[in-house]
C-alpha cells in the first residue's frame, strides 16, 4: 500500500508542515515601540536607507546599508542589538 | 597573508606539499622521510606528515644538516617565531658566521624542514629558487613545523663569544657586590598595554593609507592616548611613538587584523587564556613580526625595495648573546652592542649617526629595560655604575634551554577588583592574568595602568562587550568573583540600564523572515516554536533571525533579497493599474509601490492591485522620484517601459505647446485619388496629414489654394468649407 506524505504525517502523528514563504537575507530594523521607530523615520540621514514600514515596530533597509545605518544609530547615541553581522 | 600558527601547522604544511611539483615533492620526501620502498603518489604528503611528527626521526635528520643550515634552524627555534621572511633569516644567518646567502635556506627547503608560507595555492612550486625568485626574499615567507622548532632549539649553538662575556662580571665578583635588590617585572605592562590599544581600535578601527602607513588623524590618536602615552610605573627606559609600537605589536599578535584597508580588532587569541607566562612567550613571538618601529627612530617605513629595520632580527641575537653569560652574572645593559656593531650586517647601517658614535648602544639598552624587562625576559639590578641585568628565570628557560626548577607558586589574589559607585574599578596589579585584562577589556574601558589600575564601566564599552557576546548576568558575575566586596545596587542598575537599552533596537543585517498564509499559521508557528517574533499578522521571525527549522514547513516560495528584485507585477490596458502576481512578490514591493500608487480599495480577497494617479505620481515626485528611477522600477518590476500614461501624468506640463486649430476633413472618392494629390507638389503643398485612406486635412487658409488648383485639372470643390458642409 502506498501512503501519501500528508497520510503518512497524520499515521506517525506528525505536526503537518505549514506552508510559508521565505524572505531570505532580509536587512530590518526593529524597535522596542513604535514611537522610536517615528523617530528614526525621522531622522534624515536615517530615512534615506530605510525603504518602507514592515510594521509599525518594524523597519525595511536597503540591501547592504546595514553599515551607514548602524553608524547613524550610534551617532544618535542608541546602542543596537545587531543580529546576523560577523 | 595569514601565518601558520603552532597549532596549526601541520595543517599548514599539507597546504605548501599541495602545491609543490611532484618532482619537487619526491626530492623533499627522500631527504626528509628516506623511504626504502617509494609511496604510491597519493602518500607522499601523508608520509611526509607523518615523519614531521616523529621526533627520533626529525632528531636525525637535523644533525645531518650541514653546519649553516642546522645553525639556522636552531636559531628559528631558540627565536620562539616559527614563521620568517627569507630576507631576515639570510640576515641572521650571516650574524650566526654562515654568510652563504639563501644556500641554508635552499637546504632546509629541500629536506622538509622548512616550508613556504602558500599566498596564491593556485601557483605550483616546482624550484624554490624561482619561488623565493618570484615574491622576493622580503616578501617570501616561510615557516618551520612546531617538532622541527622544538628539537631543533636544542641543538648547540656556537655563538662566537662575544666582548660582553669577558667583560661582564663574574658570579664571584657578583657575590662581592654589596647586595642590591633584584627587579623583575610582574609582566603584565605589555599584556595591559596591547589591551588598552586593542580597545582604542575596537572603538574606531584605523584606516590605512595605499602606501600601508597610518593616517596622521590616526597617529594623533594613538600619541595623545593618555593610557598609552602614560610612563610605566616602573620604567627604566622610555620608548620612541610607545602607542604606535603597541599597535603594530598588538597587529603581530592577532589582536588585531588588516581587514580592507582598515586594522580592527578580533577576539583576544587563546592564548590569552594562559598562564601569563604562556601568554608572554606568544607576545615575544610576535614582537618578532614587528618591523616597522625601532627602539630609537620609532616609527619608520621602509620605502619600496629597502629592507625593513633590522628589530626582528637583532631582538633574539641580544637574548641569545645574554644567554650566554653565566646564570648569575650581571652585565651592562648596552654591552650587547658591540657583538651586533660586529656581526649585524644592516643593523648599524640603520643606526641614526648619533648613536653611531657609540655603537647603538642606547638601541640596545632601550631594547632591554623597555621591552624585554617587562615581559620577564631579563632581571636587573641597580648598581653605583648604572643599571645592570642578566636574564631571569623565564630568560635562561628560552634561550639558554636552562631547565628551570617549577616557579614558586604565586599568591593568588582572586579578588583584585574594587567597584566603586561611581562605576570606577580599581584593578590591583597582584590579581591580575592575561585572562582577566582580556575580560575587562571587553566591558570596561581601561583609563589608568599603574601599580594599581583604573578602569570604568561605559554605555559605549558595555554596549560592545554585550556585542561580543558577553551577558550581563556574565558581567556582573565576573565583577563579583573578581571584586573584594560585591558590586555596588548603583552599579548593577546601571548595567542593567545600559543593558535594556540596547534591547530598544534590534538591527538584523541577513535576517529570514517567514510569511505564513494566515494569521492562524503564524500563531501555530510560534505555539510549535518554529519563530518566535510576530512582525506582522502574517509574518514571523526566529529570535536571532536565522533560518527556522524546515521540517516543519511547506516552502511554497523563496526570496534572497540580496539578488536582483523579481518581476512581480501585471500592467493592466489603462497603464495605471497595477496588479500583484502574489507567488512573486516580496516585501519590498508594496513599500516601493507606496511611494508613488494606492491600493485599490476595492479588491476581492487574494487580489491586490494598485492604481497610479496624478495625485500619487505626484506625490512620488515630491518625494524625490524620477522618471529614470521609475523607468528602471518598471523595468524590475513589470518587465516593461514606463506605460505612455504614467509618462504622461510625469512629463506632460513640460512636454511643449499646446494649440488648437480648425481643420476640415477633405473626403476623396478613392484611395488612388488620395494618393494622387498628396504625391502631386502643386497640391500636396495645401494639404495637412493624411487621416484615413480617402480622408486628407485641409486648414481654412489654404481651401482656396486646394480648390484654384484642382480646378486645373478638373476636380471641382465647392466654395468653401462651409458651403460643402
Amino acid at each position: 500500500m502506498i501512503v501519501a506524505a500528508g497520510d503518512f504525517r497524520n499515521l506517525m502523528q506528525l505536526p503537518t508542515r505549514l506552508p510559508a514563504k521565505l524572505h531570505r537575507r532580509v536587512c530590518l530594523v526593529m524597535t522596542d515601540d513604535a514611537l522610536l521607530a517615528e523617530e528614526l523615520l525621522s531622522r534624515k540621514k536615517l530615512a534615506a536607507e530605510i525603504l518602507g514600514r514592515l510594521a509599525d515596530q518594524t523597519l525595511l533597509i536597503r540591501p547592504g546599508r546595514v553599515d551607514a545605518v548602524l553608524e547613524e544609530l550610534r551617532k544618535m547615541g542608541h546602542t543596537p542589538q545587531v543580529f546576523g553581522k560577523s | 597573508m595569514q601565518l601558520p600558527q603552532a597549532e596549526s601547522s601541520l595543517e599548514h604544511v599539507r597546504q605548501s606539499l599541495a602545491c609543490y611539483q611532484e618532482e619537487l615533492l619526491l626530492n623533499v620526501l627522500n631527504r626528509l622521510v628516506k623511504p626504502r620502498l617509494l609511496p604510491q603518489r597519493s602518500e607522499l604528503i601523508e608520509r611526509i606528515l607523518a615523519t614531521l611528527g616523529n621526533p627520533p626521526v626529525v632528531d636525525r635528520r637535523i644533525r645531518d644538516l650541514p653546519e649553516n643550515s642546522r645553525v639556522l634552524l636552531t636559531w628559528i627555534g631558540l627565536s620562539y617565531r616559527p614563521t620568517w621572511k627569507v630576507g631576515h633569516l639570510v640576515t641572521a644567518s650571516a650574524c650566526l658566521g654562515h654568510a652563504d646567502g639563501l644556500l641554508p635556506i635552499l637546504q632546509l627547503l629541500e629536506t622538509g624542514l622548512l616550508f613556504p608560507v602558500i599566498s596564491d595555492p593556485g601557483q605550483p612550486i616546482n624550484n624554490f629558487i624561482n619561488w623565493i625568485g618570484s615574491a622576493g626574499t622580503w616578501q617570501a615567507t616561510v615557516f618551520s613545523p612546531p617538532l622541527v622548532v622544538e628539537r631543533a632549539r636544542h641543538e648547540p649553538l656556537e655563538i662566537p663569544p662575544p666582548a660582553l662575556v669577558e667583560t661582564s662580571l663574574s658570579a664571584e665578583e657578583e657575590s662581592l657586590r654589596p647586595p642590591s635588590p633584584v627587579l623583575l617585572a610582574d609582566g603584565l605592562e605589555w599584556p595591559l598595554r596591547l589591551a588598552a590599544v586593542w580597545q582604542l581600535v575596537q572603538a574606531a578601527p584605523m584606516r590605512l593609507t595605499q602606501a600601508k602607513s597610518l593616517f596622521k588623524r590616526d597617529l594623533a590618536r594613538l600619541e595623545a592616548d593618555e593610557v598609552l602615552k602614560a610612563p610605566a610605573p616602573d620604567q627604566l627606559s622610555s620608548l620612541p611613538e610607545i602607542g604606535l609600537f603597541a599597535l603594530l605589536w598588538a597587529e603581530a599578535t592577532e589582536l588585531l587584523q588588516l581587514n580592507n584597508g582598515e586594522l580592527i580588532a578580533k577576539p583576544f587569541p587563546e592564548y590569552w587564556s594562559d598562564d601569563l607566562r604562556a601568554t608572554l612567550i606568544q607576545l615575544w613571538s610576535g614582537l618578532l613580526a614587528v618591523e616597522s618601529w625601532d627602539p630609537l627612530r620609532g616609527y619608520l617605513l621602509p620605502a619600496v625595495g629597502e629592507p625593513p629595520s633590522p628589530f626582528p632580527t637583532a631582538a633574539p641575537l641580544i637574548m641569545l648573546l645574554l644567554a650566554r653569560c653565566p646564570p648569575k652574572a650581571w652585565i651592562e645593559p648596552s654591552e650587547p652592542s658591540g657583538w651586533l656593531w660586529e656581526h649585524h650586517p644592516s643593523w648599524a647601517g640603520q643606526l641614526p649617526a648619533d648613536a653611531a658614535k657609540n655603537r647603538g648602544r642606547e638601541w640596545v639598552e632601550r631594547f632591554l629595560l623597555g621591552i624585554a624587562y617587562p615581559l620577564q625576559l631579563l632581571e636587573v639590578s641597580r648598581h653605583s655604575s648604572g643599571l645592570l641585568c642578566r636574564l631571569s628565570s623565564l630568560g635562561r628557560r628560552l634561550f639558554a634551554g636552562t631547565v628551570e626548577a617549577a616557579p614558586a607558586a604565586q599568591p593568588s589574589y582572586p579578588q583584585t577588583l574594587m567597584i566603586q559607585p561611581n562605576a570606577e574599578i580599581l584593578a590591583y596589579r597582584q590579581g591580575l592574568t592575561p585572562a582577566l585584562i582580556a575580560k575587562l577589556s571587553r566591558f570596561a574601558r581601561w583609563k589608568t595602568l599603574g601599580p594599581a589600575c583604573t578602569l570604568s564601566l561605559t554605555a559605549e564599552q558595555t554596549y560592545r562587550g554585550l556585542e561580543s557576546g558577553l551577558t550581563l548576568p556574565g558581567i556582573i558575575q565576573t565583577l563579583n568573583q573578581q571584586a573584594l566586596r560585591p558590586v555596588p545596587a548603583s552599579v548593577v542598575d546601571l548595567l542593567q540600564r545600559w543593558a535594556n537599552k540596547r534591547e530598544r533596537i534590534r538591527v538584523y543585517s541577513a535576517a529570514t523572515l517567514v510569511e505564513f498564509q494566515s494569521p492562524a499559521d503564524l500563531d501555530t508557528a510560534i505555539a510549535r516554536g518554529i519563530v518566535s517574533i510576530r512582525v506582522t499578522d502574517r509574518i514571523g521571525l526566529t529570535d536571532d533571525g536565522r533560518e527556522p527549522d524546515f521540517r516543519q514547513l511547506r516552502l511554497i516560495g523563496n526570496r534572497d533579497y540580496e539578488s536582483r528584485p523579481q518581476q512581480c507585477l501585471q500592467i493592466a490596458a489603462d497603464g495605471l493599474t497595477l496588479t500583484v502576481d502574489p507567488t512573486q512578490a516580496d516585501l519590498l514591493l508594496e513599500a516601493e509601490i507606496s511611494k508613488f500608487a494606492e491600493p485599490c480599495p476595492d479588491d476581492s480577497p487574494g487580489i491586490r492591485r494598485f492604481a497610479i494617479s496624478p495625485d500619487s505620481l505626484s506625490r512620488g515626485v515630491r518625494a524625490g522620484l524620477t522618471l529614470s528611477e521609475l523607468e528602471q522600477w518598471f523595468d524590475q518590476r513589470c518587465g516593461q517601459p514606463v506605460p505612455a500614461s504614467v509618462r504622461l501624468f510625469l512629463t506632460g506640463s513640460t512636454s511643449g505647446t499646446i494649440e488648437f486649430v480648425r481643420m476640415f476633413v477633405l473626403l476623396l472618392p478613392s484611395p488612388e485619388v488620395t494618393d494622387g494629390i498628396l504625391q502631386w507638389p502643386e497640391t500636396s503643398r495645401w494639404l495637412g496629414r493624411r487621416l484615413g485612406p480617402c480622408a486628407v486635412e485641409v486648414s481654412e487658409a489654404n481651401y482656396p489654394h486646394l480648390r484654384e488648383t484642382l480646378a486645373r485639372i478638373g476636380i471641382t470643390l465647392p466654395n468653401s468649407p462651409q458651403e460643402a458642409g
